[in-house]
């Protein structure tokens, strides 16, 4: 290490060494002179160029420059076969860009960090927390260097004008502090800021946003801006590079906590200091405390401040801050980096082989060059040297590529969000870090067999002639095992796409029970805009009579949560005569909707009656309920006119409708009681309206006028998540899809590159019997003979590398089990097509070399060399 | 006589190690680490720049020596070497390779 340090600073100064020493021969001439005289002198010194050129070689990194030689050498080497060369970088390009896509997922899934000092003392709880709880245990703690709640929200931003959406976060006083995030201008929030903020509301801007809406201007501190329709002073902007407790979104504008009911305004009624748990809390370790320590000071602590609940505060992680991804992707992206890697492996394989078919031509330069004294380490070392090179290119090609992947794929999992709502997954310096080394390690992996191989001193035979034909058998042997493992790896890959796709294909085609295409969906919220609850009824009712009488509009109702929307109410129910049979038995999912409800999803009342103009907020209460609920509480039996009670409620059946998956495709119907709006929620409602099953594309005309109806009625209220209902079930697919075209796409690439390889062993093993070939059409074998000859080779190879690779692709399904839907992770029929597939593949690379074979001119063949 | 004295006749790595040892009095240049080696073994050992110097070389870059610009007896600037403690180790260690490697060649000699 000290020795290359030394040479480091040599090369640094090398023309200083290099006047030293001449200087010091000089002297050293001088002072011989003086003592023998001039004449002798000049005998006596020894060759003294030779003497500064070895000097010089001690300093430099002699092995260095070698290397530099050899890669200009393999360059031109390279140059030389562009088809090769091509072939070699871009399946390279596939393999690395596919892992570097893949892995800037992993990384910014599992691996990324909250971009704050010190992440690694972050520490989350496994519950939501009432607010008081969160402040009292952040007074109180000894262990934490500071705690917050947190809570998101998208909120309308206005400056006076239009409104929008942008992205809100919901705080306690010590969010900023424990986060230790530092102000770009003015001031972040403190204590005394979110205590204060009923009579005195403030708010802190984002660097992103503040530059996008405000183009940086500092003046933008104390000015007001509208959150929600209420006025709020902006004191300041966070630093450049702080985007919020959230790992994969980017927040805008944070507010006080105590100012939920503007965020909330549908909820006026709900106690949100005490009552209701709805922040999660984040907080900061003391230096030197470890996580298990303040997990039991936690614990006491916890039921001092929350002594009515029985659960248990437990501490985990908070290095990520709030990661919502990690749970529905982080193993569908490693179930993909576990397929590039084996399709990174394929190409490597290939690769091994192209190089093994380049180093036997190269076979006797490699033999005159180990002849005369070359040695094999310097042999190899160049070898080596080319695979890198190669490498190299297709690194900076995969580099490329993955940034494309990447953009492609973040994009796909955002379709359908609102732009306050995207999900952020860019490369950062660690997924180029892990190309990089992609590449070294993938150079060496493909490169080194070869070399060896290549560079064998029996290989000396090389130098005569004939034996360029036959080449030794143990060549033959390796460049066949690669192709069996190429084959048995790709059976692996094309066993776990087919389960992929097949669940893709099962959860597309599985009736949801209601109609998503045609819907359109939109919210409205009037209270959120600064109206009373009695002006929002009125208000949403115009909506709705004036949405009903628009041309091309089938039926139109309003909803509290809609089918695979985000809201999802679930309540225990009690029916008189029915005792549950165990804990969560009595869980029903609520819908507050407004009468055509279930003409506009296409659902049917099987028995009772629509809700109507009876069903307000003084009439009876009344519900309807699903089949499903039906069958669960009253085996199956005419319900119409019994009880059903929720808490202190109670409300009557009036019908009965068909069940819905809405909960997602994986999720069974849920038992599932509907509510007329009136009698329920009457704020934070989805307005669905369906056009009418006509040819064309109605949604552009009708979504248009449905805005220009909210306009009309307030043109300051803004109107957010304008989509269709396809798109929400379409979103909750994005995962199955993502896996299922992109493990199609990593198998057909396998196949492809197992193909090739296949057809290059076959192609050089014809090559290599020519003459034989030629021999056996010369005793009268007929093409049949010669290519069933060629057949048997391919089909053995084949054959031993899908019976490698059955077992195996068997037991790695196992790894897909969770992500799987309506087949079995060791599905006989997905494997048997697998198989087929392969087998086509193979038959595919066969042929071709195979007709050659059979078309050798038996003339030309024995005269072959 | 300048054959005789060609590094080639020497033993590999004996130069390194008669230099490392006549730097143990104290500091040197380069043409007095020649003539001190010449004086010492009675005009035996005649070395050469192009032994000496790459030889110089090869000690500093290991750390064995430091070299350091100085004024000659006849006022001349001359680079002068100093044995480091690490140059003192490995004298150690080489003298005792020497020894054994002597005593091994003496054992062959003196076979019946």
């Amino acid at each position: 290490m000290n020795l290359f340090l030394r040479k480091l600073t040599a090369l640094l100064r090398r023309r200083r060494l290099d006047r030293e020493l001449t200087e010091e021969i000089e002297t050293h001439r001088a002072l011989l002179a003086e003592d023998v005289g001039r004449e002798s002198a000049g005998k006596l010194m020894g060759n003294i160029t030779l003497a500064r050129e070895e000097s010089r070689d001690m300093w430099t990194f002699r092995q260095l420059e070698w290397v530099f030689q050899d890669a200009r050498h393999a360059f031109r080497g390279l140059r030389r076969s562009p088809a090769f060369t091509a072939i070699a970088i871009a399946s390279l390009a596939l393999g690395i860009g596919a892992n570097t896509a893949i892995f800037s997922f992993v990384n910014a899934i599992l691996l990324k960090r909250l971009p704050v000092p010190e992440p690694e003392r972050l520490v989350t709880f496994t519950e939501v927390w009432p607010m008081s709880a969160v402040d009292e245990f952040a007074k109180q703690a000894r262990s934490f260097d500071g705690m917050f709640g947190w809570f998101a929200k998208p909120v309308s931003f206005s400056t006076g004008e239009t409104a929008q959406w942008v992205m809100g976060e919901l705080v306690t006083g010590q969010y900023f502090r424990t986060l230790q995030v530092k102000p770009a201008v003015g001031r972040l929030l403190n204590e005394d800021d979110v205590r204060d903020a009923r009579g005195n509301p403030v708010c802190v801007l984002s660097y992103g946003f503040w530059r996008r809406e405000f183009a940086g201007d500092p003046g933008v501190v104390e000015r007001n801006v509208f959150l929600n329709g209420h006025a709020y002073r902006v004191l300041g902007v966070t630093a450049r590079g702080f985007y919020g407790a959230e790992l994969q979104r980017r927040f805008d504008v944070a507010m006080p906590a105590t100012r939920v009911g503007d965020v909330m305004p549908a909820f006026a009624g709900v106690d949100w200091l005490k009552g209701l748990s709805w922040m999660t809390p984040l907080a900061r370790l003391k230096p030197g405390i470890t996580r298990a320590e303040a997990q039991q000071q936690a614990q006491l602590l916890f039921r001092q401040v929350d002594p009515d609940k029985r659960r248990d505060a437990r501490l985990e992680d908070g290095s990520q801050g709030f990661n919502s991804m990690r749970s529905d992707f982080g193993r569908p992206v490693l179930v993909l980096m576990g397929v590039v890697a084996l399709v990174l492996l394929v190409a490597c394989a290939n690769l091994a082989n192209l190089l093994l078919a380049r180093a036997q031509s190269r076979a006797k330069e490699f033999a005159v060059r180990l002849s005369i004294g070359a040695s094999r380490a310097r042999l190899i070392r160049q070898l080596l040297v080319e695979s890198l090179l190669l490498a190299l290119g297709g690194g900076v090609a995969g580099v490329a590529l993955s940034l494309w992947i990447n953009r492609t794929l973040v994009a796909f999992m955002n379709t359908g969000r609102s732009a306050s709502m995207l999900i952020h997954a860019a490369p950062d310096a660690r997924v180029l870090a892990f190309s990089i080394f992609l590449s070294f390690a993938t150079a060496i992996l493909f490169g080194m067999l070869p070399a060896w191989q290549a560079t064998q001193p029996d290989l000396l035979p090389g130098l005569k002639q004939e034996s360029t034909a036959s080449g030794p058998e143990s060549r033959v042997l390796l460049r066949r095992s690669l192709v069996v493992i190429q084959i048995a790896v790709s059976l692996i890959i094309v066993f776990g796409a087919g389960l992929l796709t097949r669940t893709l294909r099962t959860m597309t085609t599985t009736d949801l029970g209601f109609q998503p295409d045609r819907v359109i969906a939109l919210q409205v919220d009037p209270a959120a805009n600064g109206h009373s609850s009695a002006e929002v009824t009125t208000i949403l009712d115009e909506i709705l009579r004036r949405a009903r009488a628009l041309p091309g509009v089938r039926a139109a109702s309003l909803a509290s949560s809609t089918p695979s929307g985000s809201m999802q109410i679930t309540m225990p129910i009690e029916v008189p005569g029915y005792a549950p049979k165990a804990a969560g038995d009595d869980v029903a999912a609520f819908n507050f909707v407004s009468s055509q409800y279930f003409e506009t999803l296409g659902q049917s009342l099987v028995r009772g009656r629509d809700f109507d103009e009876r069903d307000n907020k003084n009439g009876p209460r009344v519900a309807i309920v699903n089949e499903k609920l039906v069958q669960h509480y009253f085996g199956g039996r005419d319900p119409i006119g019994r009880k059903v009670r929720q808490g202190r409620s109670e409300v009557e059946i009036a019908g009965v409708v068909t069940d819905s998956r809405d909960h997602g495709v994986r999720e069974g119907p849920a038992d599932t009681v509907y509510m007329s709006e009136k009698q329920g929620q009457t704020s934070g409602l989805t307005l669905l309206v369906r056009t009418a099953a006509r040819a064309g594309d109605d949604k552009q005309r009708i979504i248009p006028s449905l805005l220009g109806i909210v306009h009309d009625i307030d043109p300051r209220m803004p109107v957010y998540s304008v989509h269709t209902l396809d798109m929400d079930v379409e979103a909750g697919l994005t995962t199955e899809r993502i896996l299922g075209y992109l493990s199609t796409l990593f198998a057909a690439l396998a196949t492809l590159l197992a193909g090739i390889g296949l057809y290059g062993v076959l192609a050089y093993s014809i090559t290599r019997r020519t003459r034989e070939i030629g021999i056996r059409f010369a005793v009268g074998a007929q093409r049949r003979d010669v290519a069933s000859l060629f057949a048997r080779e391919s089909l053995t190879l084949v054959l031993v590398g899908l019976i490698i690779g059955a077992p195996v692709a068997l037991l790695s399904a196992h790894a897909l089990r969770s992500l799987l839907f309506g087949v079995g992770a060791t599905d006989p029929l997905t494997l048997l097509i697998s198989v087929v597939v392969l087998a086509l593949a193979a038959l595919l690379a066969t042929s071709i070399p195979l007709w050659r074979a059979a078309r050798v001119n038996p003339i030309i063949a024995l005269r072959w060399e | 006589m300048g054959e005789r004295s060609s590094p080639s006749e020497l033993l590999p790595g004996t130069l390194d190690l008669l230099i490392l040892r006549t730097l143990v009095p104290g500091r040197m240049h380069g043409y007095g680490i020649a003539q001190r080696l010449k004086d010492v073994s009675d005009e035996v050992l005649l070395v050469g720049e192009s032994s000496l110097y790459p030889a110089l070389q090869r000690l500093l870059l290991n750390g064995w020596v430091k070299a350091e610009w100085g004024a000659s007896e006849s006022n001349r600037r001359a680079r002068y070497y100093t044995l480091t403690a690490s140059g003192r180790k490995q004298l150690t260690i080489e003298r005792e390779q020497f020894s054994r490697m002597i005593t091994a060649i003496h054992k062959v000699l003196e076979m019946a």
